[in-house]
């Protein structure tokens, strides 16, 4: 079977000098100055993994040394003995730290330099990679620059906006979502490390969590609010075109939530008069969800495959291992779980409608 | 068959009177000079339909905006907030296949008379 890994986490091989290169020689001295390590931003984190290096799996680092996945052949290597992905959707987690920065110039050089390092290093190593642009939320119309910078390169697939403490329904991205629409590239939401970390990054609900195991678990929340944002604001209306892909955000949750959102819908219409649909039907046309996290529940593959019936994963469910991480399951049991006859639209179809991508030819 | 609910004066203009029938029960609504007739049951949860308030509803809309639609048109379901145009008894824009049960009204020697196959 054909598969796409939709979710894959390339990083820097250094602590940030082989970013040097491709930022502009105001923005080197500017960072070089501060010595600021892009990669190892963990000592302000409020969450650390508790098991260390920022919950990348230490049995991946490569042979030579550096993070896991900071080396493409490994992680080729390594992805290839493990589920052989025909194309794999590279989402760089270290760029999207940028939505913690304070300054918006800073942070857009930053995600161009990570854009750009991604691109020369990564998409030209190897034609199975595809690459998530990152963009810098802080301002809406550099990030939407950004995109029409980008857009056409070839790899380029999607474009993960690590959101700020505004949902995404919000008229605020509209510069973003206007020029991902033009480009034909989705929007990626996935976790940044930042919710709740710093004043201005999105807020786990009813308080801040102590410890890295709530957070953990508390990040369906920041899924479950952005869901709700882009269905009852009118997004997917004002942008008919325009697809999110929810990324490591998990989807057992997903079939309550789409029944509330569909009953509470029909009962108050008269506040969203936009929302012309039930709201299921906006997420089964173009909203789509990745297999990772899951829950590993005592009768798994039978009460998976319930929620996968009741949520239309065949239409919405997308294959990923979230490599290299280790705060997940075993990224390919989840293979074993789903029925046959929608195994096939997990693991490439949707995929490869959501981005563009071609079954290969066989040789 | 055909039910006499009443006299016409029983139903003053710009009101609604609910009519017990046999076992079934009927909203009477006497606006703008016609009259309508619904059955007195949400087909959502089985609510008393006609218990609810009515008036205009909020037409689809570019997001962000608001308009007036359907005035006087529109039944509004007690439990859940469901809407239901009160002439059709279809779900206002089609946002579901659920429909009220609506009865042809005529006014015979002073009498306001349904058309029922059954109540």
């Amino acid at each position: 079977m054909l598969v796409i890994d939709s979710d894959v986490h390339p990083m820097l091989a250094d602590s940030g000098e082989s970013l040097l290169p491709f930022l502009s020689p105001t923005w080197r001295e500017r960072f070089s100055r501060r010595d600021l390590a892009f990669a190892s931003p963990l000592l302000p984190f409020r969450y650390n993994h508790p098991n260390g290096i920022g919950g990348l799996r230490p049995n991946n680092c490569p042979p030579n040394g550096g993070l896991p996945g900071s080396d493409p052949e490994h992680l080729l290597a390594e992805l290839g003995a493990a589920h052989d992905p025909v194309a794999m959707m590279l989402l760089p987690v270290q760029a999207a730290g940028v939505s913690g920065y304070a300054n918006p110039a800073e942070a857009a050089a930053v995600v161009s330099a990570f854009n750009d390092y991604f691109i020369e290093r990564w998409l030209r190593v190897d034609d199975r990679f595809r690459l998530g642009i990152v963009v810098a939320p802080q301002n809406p119309v550099t990030a939407a620059a950004e995109i029409r910078r980008l857009a056409g390169t070839p790899g380029v697939a999607a474009v993960w906006l690590p959101v700020l403490d505004i949902l995404m329904g919000n008229h605020y991205y509209h510069p973003i979502y206007d020029a991902a629409q033009e480009a034909g590239l989705p929007i990626v939401l996935h976790p940044t490390g930042m919710e709740s970390n710093y004043q201005g990054a999105p807020t786990f609900a009813g308080g801040t969590p102590t410890t890295y195991a709530e957070r953990f678990v508390d990040l369906y929340q920041i899924a479950q609010g952005n869901l709700s944002s882009l269905i009852f604001e009118g997004t997917l209306e004002s942008f008919p075109e325009l697809k999110v892909i929810f990324t490591e955000l998990g989807w057992t949750w997903l079939p309550a939530m789409l029944w509330r959102m569909d009953a509470t819908w029909a009962a108050t219409r008269i506040e969203v008069p936009w929302v012309r649909k039930p709201p299921s039907e906006y997420v089964r046309e173009r909203v789509r969800f990745t297999t990772q996290p899951v829950e590993e529940p005592a009768k798994r593959r039978k009460y998976l495959s319930e929620i996968a019936e009741m949520m239309h994963a065949g239409e919405i469910l997308m294959f990923s291992s979230d490599y290299p991480h280790w705060d997940s399951d075993d990224m390919t049991a989840v293979l074993q779980v789903f029925p046959t006859e929608i195994r096939q639209h997990i693991l490439f179809d949707t995929a490869a409608e959501a981005f563009g991508i071609a079954a290969p030819v066989a040789a | 068959m055909k039910y006499v609910l009443g006299r016409v004066e029983e139903f003053p203009e710009g009101t609604r009177r609910i009519v017990s029938i046999d076992r079934g029960s009927v909203g009477v609504y006497h606006l703008d000079g016609s009259f309508f007739a619904v059955r007195n049951f949400c087909p959502h949860r089985g609510a008393p339909m006609c218990e609810g308030t009515w008036g205009g509803t909020m037409k689809p809309s570019r997001p962000g905006t608001y308009e007036l639609a359907l005035e006087g048109r529109v039944l509004r379901c007690p439990w859940h907030g469901w809407e239901y145009d009160l002439e059709s008894g279809a779900s206002v824009y089609g946002i579901n296949k659920k429909r009220l049960v609506t009865y042809p009204v005529e006014i015979a020697n002073g009498h306001v008379v349904i058309e029922a196959s059954g109540l």
